[in-house]
C-alpha cells in the first residue's frame, strides 16, 4: 500500500525573466516500509523534491499525500503538527540549532510534539549508542566535527519514530565504516517500526541497498532501478517524453 | 491543577535558562519593559495621587464640608437641626452637620441629590418669607462630585499607552524573531505549530516582565515622588498601580508577541532557513569592486540599498518614539496654556431683574470702604439671539453679521456680499460689549495678543475689536485702521423665500434676500490668539456719542444684559469678606435683586492644578517615551551586525584592511544618521500638524474650551525639536559605532574560529 503519493509536482523559481523548474512534473510514490534512494547530479533538484515531499516546502503545483493526507492542502499549523507526528528529516547541512547542545538538538522534536517522556526511554539510549554520541551530548554544534553533527541530525530525525524518514545525504560527511553503521541503524529502525525511508545520496553503494533507485535530472524524476533489480536504459529520454516538455511549451501551472 | 503547576514550573525553568544563556540579546527587552512599566506606573500613580493632592489642598484650605449657608442667622440653625432630625428619624440621613453655628454640612450618598434635597428642606424654608440666604458649595463638593468623571479620560490614556507599548514591543519581537528565524524553522520542521512556537516565547516574556518589574517599581515611585514632594504636595503608596504596571505591560507584551509569531508560523520552513543563511553571505560579488577600489563606500552604499526594507523598519521603530517625544512636549505646552487662564475667585449669576449698574456702584463704594483691594469683573452678556433658529428664518429676527474687506480674507467660510464684492461676510460671531471692565480683562484675564489700541472703544462709538480667527484657524489679515461693516437695520425683499438649509447656505440666502443698512466701524485692535471652535470675535463699544448710539446698541438692538460676573480679586485672602459683602447686598435687596452667588473658590482650582503638576507629568512621560527610541535601535543593529561577522571575517581573510572595514561602518553610520535626522524632522512636523487638527476637532476642543485665549496652531517647539534631532542623529550613529567597536575587539582567534571546526579525536 502506498504510504506516499506525489502527483504532477512542479516547483518553479522565477528571477527576473529567468524561469527555473527545480521540479518538473514529477510523479512519485512509495510503499509502506520501502527504502527508496534518489540519485542525481548536483543541482538536479533532489533536495528540493525531498523538501516538498516532506512538507517543508510548498510546490508550485501538484499534490503530495502521506497516508491519504494531502500536505498541499493543509494549513501551516496542521502541516507542522503532521510533520512532527509522521515525518523525520535529515538535512544536508545538518541545520543544528547552534545554541543548543547535541542532546537538546536531538530532543527538539519531542518538545515540539509534547513527547518529552522520550527523554527517559530506551529508544533514545539506543539511538545515542547506535550513533556513538554518548560522550558528545553536552557539546554545542560548533564543538562537534562534521560527522558528529550529522549523527546528531540523524538522531533528531529518528527520535519521534516517524513513519516516513527523509534523508538528504545523511552519510555525506562520514567515512565508509561510519556510513555503513548509520545505514544499518536506519535499516534496523525500518525493520522495527516499519518506517519508509526516502534518501538522497551520492553514494552508489548505499543506493544499491535500496529497494528502488530513482534518478533526478534537471527536475525530472525517473525510475533508475526497480524493486526487482532491473535497471532501465535510456531512462532520461523517456522521462522527458513523459513530462511532455516540448521546446517552447511550458507545463500546466494549475493547483499552485 | 497540579499538572498545570508542574508544567508552569518546567516552562518557567526553561525560559529562565534561555534568558540566562542569551542575556545580552534580552537586555533590550528588559530595558523596553522597564520603560513601559515606568510609563504605566507614573500615569496610574499620578492619577491616584492627583486626587490625594486635590483633597489635601482643599482640606488645608479648611474645606472639610461640602456646603455652607451664606447669610444665615443664629435662629436659622433650628431649621437645620430639624431637617437633620427628620432625616435621622426616617433613616435617610443624607447630610451631617460639621459646624452648626456656621451651618456647614457634609452630604452623604448621591451628592447632587443630597444638595437638591437640602436646598428644598433648609434653604427654601429659611427663604420662605424673604430671600436671605444662599447655599454655597465648596471645592470639596466639586471634588467629590467629579471623582468618577475623570475615569473615562484615564482609561482612554491607558488604552493609548497600551497602543504605544504594543508598537514598541512588537518592533522588538519582530527584530528578535527575524534573528531567530533559523531556530524557529527547525522547530517548525519537527512539529512546532503556532501554539508551540509561542509557548516558549510566552514564558520568556512572562519571566522578563516579572524580573523587569523589580527595578521598575522603585524607579516609578522615585520619578512620581519627584513630581510632587519637591513642590510640597503629598504622595502616597497605591497598590492598584503596582497591579496595573505589572499586568498591563504583560498584556501588551503578549499581544505584541502573537502577531509576529503568527506570521512566522504561516511561513515555509525551508524559506526561513534560507533567509537565515543568506544574511551571512558576502554582499553581491557582482557589485563588489573591493579588490580594485581603495574605499568600499560604493559597495556599502549599494548594500544599504539592498537592505532598504530593514532600514525603513528600523527607522520606523526608533525614530517614531523621538517624534512622539515632540508630540508630548507640544501637548504639554498646550496644556500649560490652557491652565494659565486666571480663575475667578467668585462667580455670580444675574437674571433679568438684576440692576447691574446699581450693584457695580455698591461694590465700588463698599470695597473701598472695607479696604478689600482691587478686583476685575469679567462680565458675560446674555446673547439676545440665543433663541434664533439658524437653520431657517422667514420673517423673524436675524443674527448680526460682519462684513470685512474681501482682500483681507485668507481662508474660512466667508460669503461675498451680493452687490458689493469688495466685502465678504460671516454671521458666526461672538459679540461682546466693551467697557472699562472688559479693558481690564483684555490683558489680565484673557491675555489677548493684539495689534492696535483697544482702549479706543472706550471713547469712540464707531470702533471695533475683531479677531483674525474663524473656527479656530487664522482666517483673515485685518489690520488696525481697516473698515468693517455691521448691519444696524434690515428689510426683507418682497417675494423672496428663504429655504431651510445648512448654516452657510441659509446665510447666503439671507444676504441676498434682505436689504441691510450698514454702519461702518474702524478697527481699533486685532486679536491674534482668540480661541473658539466656531466663532470670530467682535467687541463693540458700549459708549455712545453725540446723538449716536453705542456700537453695541446699534448692532445688537439693546444694551448689554449681563448674565454672569466672574470676580477676580487682587488679594484672594479677602474673598470671604467680599462674598459676605455680596450676600449682604442680596439679603438687603431681597429676591428681586436678581443676583446669586454660584461659586466662591475659583482660585482654589489654580492651586489644585499646580499641585497636580500635570505639565511636569506630561513632560516626564514624553522623556520616557523618548528614552525608548535608542533601545530598539541598538538592539536591532547589534543583532544585524552579528549576522555580518562572517562577512567581515571573510573580507579580512581576502585582504581588506582595518581601515576598509572602518569605512564600511562609517558609511553605515553616516547614512543611518542622516536618514534618521530627515525622518525625524519630517515626522515631527507631520505629527504636530496632525495633533493640531485633532485638538481643533469638536470632541477634543471641548476639553480646552475654557482655556486662555490661544489658537491651537501647529507649533514646532525649538528646544525639544533640536534636542530630539541631535540625540536621534547621535544615537543612530552610535548604534553603528558600537558595533564597529565590538568588531574591533575580535581577535584573530575569533576570526579563525569562523573558518575551522574541531577535528574528531
Amino acid at each position: 500500500m502506498a504510504i506516499l503519493e506525489a502527483k504532477d509536482l512542479i516547483k518553479l523559481y522565477v528571477q527576473a525573466e529567468n524561469k527555473l523548474y527545480a521540479v518538473n512534473r514529477v510523479d512519485f510514490s512509495a510503499e509502506d516500509g520501502e527504502f527508496i534512494a534518489i540519485i542525481g547530479t548536483s543541482g538536479s533538484g533532489k533536495s528540493t523534491l525531498l523538501q516538498i515531499l516532506a512538507g517543508l516546502d510548498r510546490p508550485t503545483s501538484g499534490s503530495v499525500k502521506i497516508r491519504g493526507n494531502d500536505l498541499t492542502k493543509m494549513k501551516a499549523d496542521e502541516l507542522s503538527r503532521f510533520r512532527g507526528r509522521f515525518i523525520g528529516f535529515v538535512f544536508q547541512k545538518h541545520n543544528l540549532i547552534p545554541q543548543f547542545t547535541a542532546l537538546e538538538n536531538i530532543l527538539v522534536p519531542t518538545v515540539m510534539c509534547d513527547r518529552e517522556e522520550i527523554r527517559y526511554e530506551e529508544h533514545l539510549k539506543k539511538l545515542i549508542d547506535g550513533l556513538k554520541l554518548g560522550d558528545r551530548l553536552n557539546h554545542l554544534p560548533n564543538e562537534l566535527s562534521g560527522g558528529q553533527q550529522q549523527r546528531v541530525a540523524i538522531a533528531r530525525a529518528l527520535i519521534n519514530r516517524p513513519q516516513v524518514l527523509f534523508a538528504d545525504e545523511p552519510t555525506g560527511n562520514l567515512d565508509r565504516e561510519n556510513a555503513d553503521e548509520v545505514l544499518e541503524l536506519l535499516l534496523e529502525t525500518r525493520k522495527t517500526i516499519g518506517q519508509t525511508i526516502i534518501m538522497v545520496t551520492h553514494d552508489i553503494s548505499i543506493a544499491e541497498r535500496a529497494d528502488k533507485i530513482y534518478r533526478m535530472d534537471d527536475g525530472h524524476l525517473y525510475l533508475f532501478r526497480d524493486a526487482d533489480g532491473k535497471y532501465r536504459r535510456n531512462s532520461y529520454e523517456e522521462a522527458a517524453e513523459m513530462s511532455k516538455v516540448i521546446a517552447g511549451k511550458t507545463p500546466d501551472s494549475s493547483n499552485q | 491543577m497540579s499538572i498545570f503547576i508542574m508544567n508552569f514550573k518546567r516552562n518557567m525553568k526553561g525560559a529562565f535558562k534561555t534568558v540566562k544563556s542569551n542575556f545580552k540579546e534580552y537586555i533590550c527587552f528588559f530595558l523596553a519593559l522597564i520603560m513601559v512599566e515606568l510609563l504605566f506606573g507614573v500615569i496610574t500613580i499620578s492619577f491616584q495621587n492627583n486626587r490625594k493632592v486635590q483633597e489635601s489642598i482643599i482640606q488645608d484650605a479648611g474645606y472639610t464640608y461640602h456646603a455652607y449657608v451664606l447669610g444665615a442667622r443664629s435662629e436659622d440653625t433650628n431649621i437645620l437641626r430639624n431637617a437633620y432630625n427628620r432625616a435621622l428619624a426616617s433613616d435617610e440621613v443624607y447630610f451631617t452637620i460639621i459646624n452648626q453655628e456656621k451651618m456647614q454640612v457634609l452630604f452623604k450618598g448621591d451628592l447632587k441629590n443630597a444638595r437638591s434635597r437640602f436646598t428644598a428642606e433648609v434653604i427654601d424654608q429659611i427663604n420662605e418669607s424673604s430671600v436671605r440666604v444662599a447655599l454655597i458649595v465648596t471645592p470639596l463638593y466639586s471634588h467629590h462630585v467629579s471623582l468618577g468623571e475623570d475615569i473615562p479620560g484615564f482609561i482612554a490614556l491607558l488604552v493609548l499607552l497600551m497602543g504605544l507599548s504594543f508598537l514598541l514591543l512588537m518592533a522588538l519581537f519582530r527584530i528578535r524573531i527575524n534573528h531567530f528565524k533559523f531556530t524557529y524553522s527547525i522547530y517548525m520542521a519537527f512539529g512546532g505549530d503556532f501554539k508551540k512556537l509561542t509557548q516558549s516565547a510566552f514564558y520568556e516574556v512572562l519571566l522578563i516582565a516579572l524580573l523587569s518589574f523589580l527595578p521598575a517599581l522603585p524607579l516609578t515611585y522615585l520619578i512620581s515622588a519627584l513630581l510632587y514632594l519637591p513642590f510640597g504636595q503629598p504622595f502616597g503608596f497605591y497598590p492598584l498601580s503596582l497591579l496595573l504596571m505589572l499586568v498591563l505591560p504583560l498584556i501588551c507584551s503578549l499581544l505584541a508577541l502573537l502577531l509576529p509569531m503568527r506570521v512566522l508560523a504561516l511561513g515555509v520552513p525551508t524559506k526561513l532557513m534560507k533567509a537565515q543563511d543568506n544574511s551571512n553571505y558576502l554582499r553581491s560579488v557582482r557589485k563588489s569592486k573591493i579588490f580594485l577600489k581603495r574605499s568600499p563606500l560604493y559597495i556599502e552604499g549599494w548594500a544599504l540599498w539592498r537592505f532598504r526594507s530593514y532600514i525603513a523598519l528600523l527607522l520606523l521603530s526608533t525614530v517614531s518614539f523621538a517624534i512622539l517625544f515632540n508630540a508630548g512636549c507640544y501637548l504639554a505646552d498646550v496644556y500649560a496654556v490652557r491652565v494659565d487662564k486666571a480663575k475667578a475667585d467668585i462667580t455670580l449669576s444675574l437674571n433679568q431683574n438684576a440692576n447691574y449698574d446699581h450693584f457695580a456702584a455698591f461694590l465700588d463704594v463698599n470695597c473701598k470702604k472695607l479696604n478689600l483691594g482691587g478686583y476685575v469683573l469679567e462680565k458675560t452678556a446674555a446673547d439676545p439671539y440665543a433663541d434664533v433658529d439658524d437653520s431657517y428664518n422667514s420673517d423673524g429676527v436675524l443674527r448680526p453679521h460682519i462684513a470685512i474687506p474681501t482682500n483681507r480674507i485668507e481662508s474660512g467660510a466667508y460669503t461675498v456680499c451680493p452687490g458689493n464684492e469688495k466685502f465678504s461676510a460671516t454671521d458666526v460671531l461672538e459679540i461682546r460689549p466693551y467697557d472699562e471692565d472688559s479693558a481690564k480683562c483684555f490683558d489680565d484675564i484673557y491675555a489677548y495678543e493684539y495689534e492696535g489700541d483697544p482702549s479706543l472703544l472706550l471713547t469712540d462709538p464707531d470702533t471695533v475689536i475683531v479677531s483674525t480667527s474663524l473656527a479656530n484657524k487664522k482666517a483673515n489679515s485685518i489690520k488696525p485702521g481697516d473698515t468693517v461693516m455691521l448691519p444696524v437695520d434690515y428689510v426683507r425683499k418682497s417675494g423672496v423665500e428663504i429655504y431651510n438649509e445648512n448654516g452657510i447656505s441659509t446665510f447666503e440666502q439671507r444676504l441676498s434676500g434682505y436689504v441691510y443698512t450698514y454702519r461702518a466701524f474702524k478697527v481699533a485692535a486685532v486679536v491674534t490668539n482668540y480661541s473658539d471652535y466656531t466663532n470670530m470675535l467682535v467687541y463693540l463699544p458700549t459708549v455712545s456719542g453725540e446723538e449716536r448710539a453705542s456700537g453695541y446698541r446699534a448692532v445688537m438692538g439693546c444694551e448689554p444684559d449681563y448674565s454672569k460676573i466672574q470676580v477676580h480679586m487682587e488679594n484672594s485672602d479677602n474673598k470671604e469678606l467680599f462674598t459676605k459683602l455680596v450676600q449682604n447686598y442680596i439679603s438687603n435687596a431681597g429676591a428681586s435683586c436678581g443676583i446669586s452667588i454660584d461659586m466662591d473658590y475659583g482660585s482654589m482650582d489654580e492651586k489644585i492644578t499646580a499641585g497636580k503638576n500635570s505639565y511636569g507629568m506630561i513632560l516626564v512621560l514624553s522623556c520616557l517615551v523618548f528614552a525608548v527610541s535608542p533601545i530598539a535601535g541598538f538592539f536591532s543593529q547589534i543583532l544585524f551586525y552579528q549576522k555580518r561577522l562572517l562577512e567581515f571575517d571573510v573580507l579580512r581573510a581576502v585582504g581588506a584592511t582595518a581601515k576598509d572595514l572602518k569605512a564600511i561602518f562609517l558609511t553605515d553610520g553616516a547614512v543611518l544618521a542622516a536618514l534618521s535626522g530627515i525622518t525625524y524632522a519630517l515626522g515631527t512636523v507631520g505629527i504636530i500638524h496632525l495633533l493640531c487638527k485633532i485638538l481643533n476637532s469638536p470632541l477634543v476642543f471641548g476639553l480646552f474650551s475654557d482655556g486662555k485665549a490661544s489658537v491651537f496652531y501647529p507649533t514646532i517647539m525649538p528646544i525639544p525639536f533640536l534636542v530630539g534631532l541631535v540625540l536621534t542623529v547621535l544615537f543612530s550613529f552610535l548604534q553603528v559605532f558600537l558595533c564597529a567597536w565590538l568588531y574591533q575587539k575580535r581577535t584573530n582567534d575569533h576570526i579563525a574560529a569562523d573558518f575551522t571546526q574541531v577535528d574528531e579525536i
